[in-house]
């Protein structure tokens, strides 16, 4: 990092930690919080514009910083409403920023720091969701010290080791220190390592089977700590194995280790989603359904090994991206939920869609990307994970069938899991539960509503980023889905006040 | 083949895409518009719907600013006549259900102007974007519309087999084109005209394409999702799922046919398919007691025999074949719109769909029972009905292909159990308001006289379809004597069978009021 996206950044992060011990009101630190994410911008574009970082974290880090700041906002009235202790907003900003560093970090050795305290972050967050909560399980904070971090410490130690001992000599460590933008030493390596190398990166994508930390830590976490876990930190995995298999020779294992994550992916898909559909915790199951969606892009990344297309590569990000956006929304509402109820046990909540009515508009825009309507994040990630899969028909029929017959089942659970969250705003009148509030503050709700919004924004931004022509008929269709959450949410408030 | 190939517009490229958007935003803002008028101003709203549905297909049509395809012209015109029928009909519907029925036309007019739109597409990429659109508007609103939450499960079924399946098929379909003529190309790619070379597609693609839009026909192995759908929808969901959406797989077949060159393997899959489904469609509608249900395995019925003709036409080749389908195609959207929508009738006056519970409906409400007397006719084949044109055409043609080929005679029976059996399920509908004489003197029900109407508009529009279709056979060789048989034909019986339910009309009295003895007996 040169001078000015060092001052940049480290003025971003001053700002945001101290934006939270401003007393002058919540507006005085949304403003600041605002500036301490522009910064932050700034400095992605400007580690861009220097040539140290690639676009593939160019379009991570912008759109990640995006999802952030709307968490950091909500954080502010979340804390209030659940009563949390003052230092869960300073805790969430680091935790964001690190992780967000972590995209936009230019080398491995800066990714690795900043990974790293992340991860020390979130088992902190965890232990705090998991003592302040009367419900969920009391374990789930070491389940992930011990199965997440210690897996990826794993991978990460390998790594440097690797660069130390296989680097052509005099190199060593400085190979982990030049940017990914530099053309990096590729080395072969024995076949023994590659399974310590990948290990940490797929339990932190928490594919099967290595998943059975992340449904009882993502759900025990505090809501806006839920978000950043699934939607933003999970990703982290496919973007470690995305750089690490471009400095490791795999020419000779490609077939072996593309196979492994299309199964794995496959396996994770049907897993996580009849786990999803069968859960009764609002939080378990977007857990579970994040289990399900990184199969989805673990089957994208088979792909990607298999052969290392431009298309593949924006694939991967769009589903990134697609899962961030979904899961921090819906993470985030179910906070509201539990601020509205009292629990986060709803199957028999009818009719929030009279309580919270702006933030249902999110959601069911969140919804709409599970379902995969046109000019959402979710139908672009579909479309060209299909096409991901049609393109290897001749080459590969085996894989080509099977990550088809992998990304239909996630095209049936994924929807199927929408319509299992979508039952909580129907039908008013046949609430189990008692509302304890009448209606929400609009502060609490305004966060997800345009959390919900960047399901479809995001799909048109990132579009245009690939291809122009692309990004304008996207944009052409961007009024459908929100015709369709209109008449969703006609439907709901009719349905919630009979 | 490169874009400078592609069958586009050429150098009218931006004209053809700027009469496209004013086309498809007039229909969208005048349908949009009329519903929202419709509680205030119901007048101005059926001219709206009339305009929007009918009128400006009609007026680009005619002005040849938009050019279709004939399968894709026919579709919108029958998709335009039923929409109006729907619409009207669920109007008056949910007036009486719910008093306001502002929100309910918006979702089901916002359907029915996509499912037009779908029909005249012209760029393939209008053909993904409506297809997902309905999908998910159907799924995620209108199935829910009128149970809530309840119907969350139907809507689950409704995702789960019969979404997904025919979203991998057009996605199949797009990457292969994607492939071959490059992103941008393949959804500029013209479906207006036919392509002047065609992408071959391997048997497995084939396969999983046509399997994929066999699914929104209903068809086995996926058989099981229209009686659920189609049986715990709203009825008027259930008219447009069961008469228009199902019509989107047969133009996704069409449509497969014109961009590739499809391996016959897949046409062979599929026949099995329709075969199964057809004669499966058919013994399930004759058992069942509930009134929805029978319509609804009825149209699985009718999905596998407009798959067998599909799959018979193109391995033999033949376009009396395609014209015959075009006539089932009609047939079916025009009738099963009608019976969902009568069904829905019959659940606002009696509350059920159990035919173990109605029997007597006719003295109960007159007007409903005409237009179920239509859909009878042509369920069972009465001539002058459009249902007696298709019967005949079916089994005379597939007799015709049995001489040479012996898939025809496996088709010829297939088709004529289905008839027999078609007559079976028409008795039981009827059953509903003719087969008891009321124990009591009946409570007579108003209907609401928008629903009237718009029964009786789709009862004419079925009873007049035949003229048309006629006329149109008879563009066919040795067509023309068909014609003349049939035309003067056609107007005898038509005149005949209007006076005969005239003259039953008027002359079946509703009992006087029963006095009983104490003994139970009749005095």
């Amino acid at each position: 990092m040169t001078g000015i996206q060092l001052i940049a950044y480290s003025a971003s992060v001053t700002l945001l930690v101290l934006s939270n011990y401003v007393d002058k009101g919540v507006y005085y630190r949304v403003l600041g919080k605002l500036v301490g994410y522009v910064l932050l911008i700034c400095t992605v574009i400007l580690l861009y514009q220097f040539g140290l970082v690639d676009s593939f974290s160019l379009s991570l880090g912008l759109s990640f910083t995006l999802i952030s700041f709307l968490i950091s906002v909500y954080t502010l009235f979340y804390r209030e409403a659940h009563h949390y202790p003052k230092h869960l907003e300073t805790l969430i900003d680091l935790f964001l920023v690190f992780i967000i560093s972590a995209y936009i970090a230019p080398s491995f050795i800066l990714m690795i720091v900043a990974w790293t305290s992340g991860e020390i972050l979130g088992y902190v967050l965890i232990k705090l969701g998991e003592e302040h909560s009367s419900e969920g399980p009391l374990t789930s904070s070491r389940g992930f010290i011990f199965a997440s971090t210690l897996t990826y410490e794993i991978s990460v130690f390998t790594l440097i080791t690797l660069s130390i001992i296989f680097t052509t000599a005099g190199i060593g460590l400085y190979e982990l220190m030049k940017p990914f933008t530099q053309q990096l030493a590729v080395v072969a390596i024995p076949v023994i390592i590659i399974p310590l190398l990948v290990v940490g990166f797929i339990t932190k994508t928490a594919n099967i089977p290595l998943h059975f930390w992340l449904p009882s830590a993502h759900s025990s976490a505090p809501s806006p700590a839920s978000a950043t876990l699934s939607g933003l930190m999970v990703s982290l995995g496919y973007y470690g194995l995305y750089r690490v298999i471009s400095v490791v020779d795999i020419d000779a294992y490609r077939a072996p280790i593309s196979w492994f994550f299309v199964l794995v992916g496959f396996l994770s898909i049907m897993y996580g989603g009849f786990q999803a559909l069968a859960q009764r915790d609002v939080k378990k199951l977007l857990a579970y359904m994040t289990i399900a969606t990184n199969g989805f892009i673990s089957v994208v990344f088979g792909l990607y090994v298999m052969r290392p297309l431009d298309i593949t590569k924006w694939t991967l990000v769009i589903g990134m991206v697609m899962h961030a956006a979904y899961k921090a929304t819906l993470f985030c509402e179910s906070g509201l939920i539990e601020v509205v109820y009292g629990t986060r046990y709803v199957h028999g909540i009818r009719g929030f869609a009279r309580i919270a009515s702006l933030s249902t508009m999110g959601s069911i825009l969140a919804i709409l990307s599970l379902l995969g309507v046109p000019g959402t994040l979710g139908f672009i990630a579909k479309l060209l994970a299909v096409y991901n899969s049609i393109l290897i028909v001749g080459t590969d029929s085996a894989m080509s069938v099977t990550s088809l017959l992998a990304f239909l089942a996630y095209i049936i659970i994924s929807a199927l899991a929408a319509l299992k969250y979508a039952r909580i705003y129907y039908d008013g009148a046949s609430s189990r539960v008692k509302a304890l509030v009448e209606k929400l503050d609009w502060g609490l709700q305004a966060p997800v509503l345009v959390l919900g919004l960047l399901n479809v924004l995001l799909c048109v931004l990132v579009v245009a980023f690939l291809t122009q022509e692309y990004g304008y008929i996207l944009a052409l269709i961007t009024p459908l889905p929100i015709i369709t959450m209109y008449l969703a949410h006609a439907q709901f408030r009719i349905t919630s006040t009979r | 083949m490169h874009s400078s190939e592609l069958p586009v517009h050429g150098e009218s490229v931006i004209d053809a895409f700027l009469t496209k958007l004013l086309y498809t935003l007039s229909i969208f803002t005048i349908a949009t518009l009329a519903s929202i008028v419709v509680d205030t101003h119901p007048r101005l709203s059926t001219i709206l719907r009339v305009v929007g549905f009918l009128g400006i297909p009609v007026v680009f049509l005619v002005t040849g600013l938009i050019e279709l395809q004939d399968y894709q012209l026919l579709l919108v015109l029958v998709t335009g006549i039923v929409a109006i029928g729907i619409s009207l009909h669920s109007e008056g519907y949910y007036k009486v259900i719910y008093g306001l029925t502002r929100y309910f036309q918006v979702a089901i007019n916002l359907i029915l102007a996509s499912l037009i739109l779908l029909f005249s597409s012209t760029l393939f990429a209008e053909l993904i974007v409506y297809w997902f659109f309905i999908d998910i508007i159907v799924a995620f609103v209108a199935i829910t519309m009128e149970y809530g939450v309840e119907n969350l499960s139907v809507a689950a079924t409704y995702v789960a087999m019969c979404v997904a399946p025919s979203d991998i098929a057009l996605l199949t379909m797009w990457a292969t084109l994607v492939g071959k003529v490059g992103l941008y190309e393949s959804l500029l790619l013209a479906l207006n005209k036919p392509v002047a070379e065609p992408v071959n597609l391997d048997p497995l693609l084939s396969t999983i394409v046509l399997f994929g839009f066999a699914v929104k026909l209903g068809q086995f192995p996926l058989h099981s999702w229209p009686p659920v759908v189609y049986g715990r929808a709203p009825s008027h969901i259930s008219a447009i799922l069961s008469g228009l959406v199902s019509k989107m797989g047969v133009y996704a077949y069409f449509t497969a046919s014109q961009l590739f060159v499809i391996n016959p393997v897949a046409f062979y899959f599929i026949l099995v398919q329709g075969i199964i489904s057809t004669i499966y469609g058919s013994f399930g509608a004759v058992l069942q007691s509930n009134i929805k249900l029978i319509l609804a395995y009825s149209s699985v019925s009718y999905g596998g025999i407009l798959t067998v003709l599909y799959a018979t036409m193109m391995i033999l080749g033949s376009a009396l074949l395609r014209a015959l389908m075009l006539v089932v195609v009609v047939f079916h959207a025009l009738t099963k719109a009608l019976a969902f929508i009568n069904a829905g009738l019959i659940y606002q006056l009696t509350n059920t769909y159990d035919l173990s519970k109605l029997g007597h409906l006719f003295y109960v409400s007159k007007e409903a029972c005409f237009s179920a007397f239509t859909v009878l006719l042509n369920f069972t084949g009465v001539p002058p009905s459009i249902g007696f044109v298709t019967k005949v055409l079916l089994i005379a043609t597939s007799v015709l292909i049995a001489r040479e080929n012996m898939l025809g005679l496996i088709v010829a029976v297939t088709f004529t159990l289905a008839a027999v059996l078609s007559i079976i399920y028409g008795a039981k509908y009827i059953g509903a308001y003719i087969s008891t004489l009321p124990k009591a003197p009946p409570r007579i029900i108003p209907i609401p006289d928008i629903e009237v109407k718009a029964e009786n508009y789709l009862s004419a529009a079925l009873l007049l379809a035949p003229v048309v279709l006629i006329a149109y056979i008879s563009g066919f060789s040795h067509g023309y004597l068909l014609g003349a048989v049939m035309m003067p034909a056609y107007i005898a019986t038509l005149i005949t069978y209007i006076y005969a339910f005239t003259r039953v009309y008027s002359k079946i009295r509703i009992p006087e009021d029963v006095k009983y003895w104490l003994s139970g007996v009749e005095s």
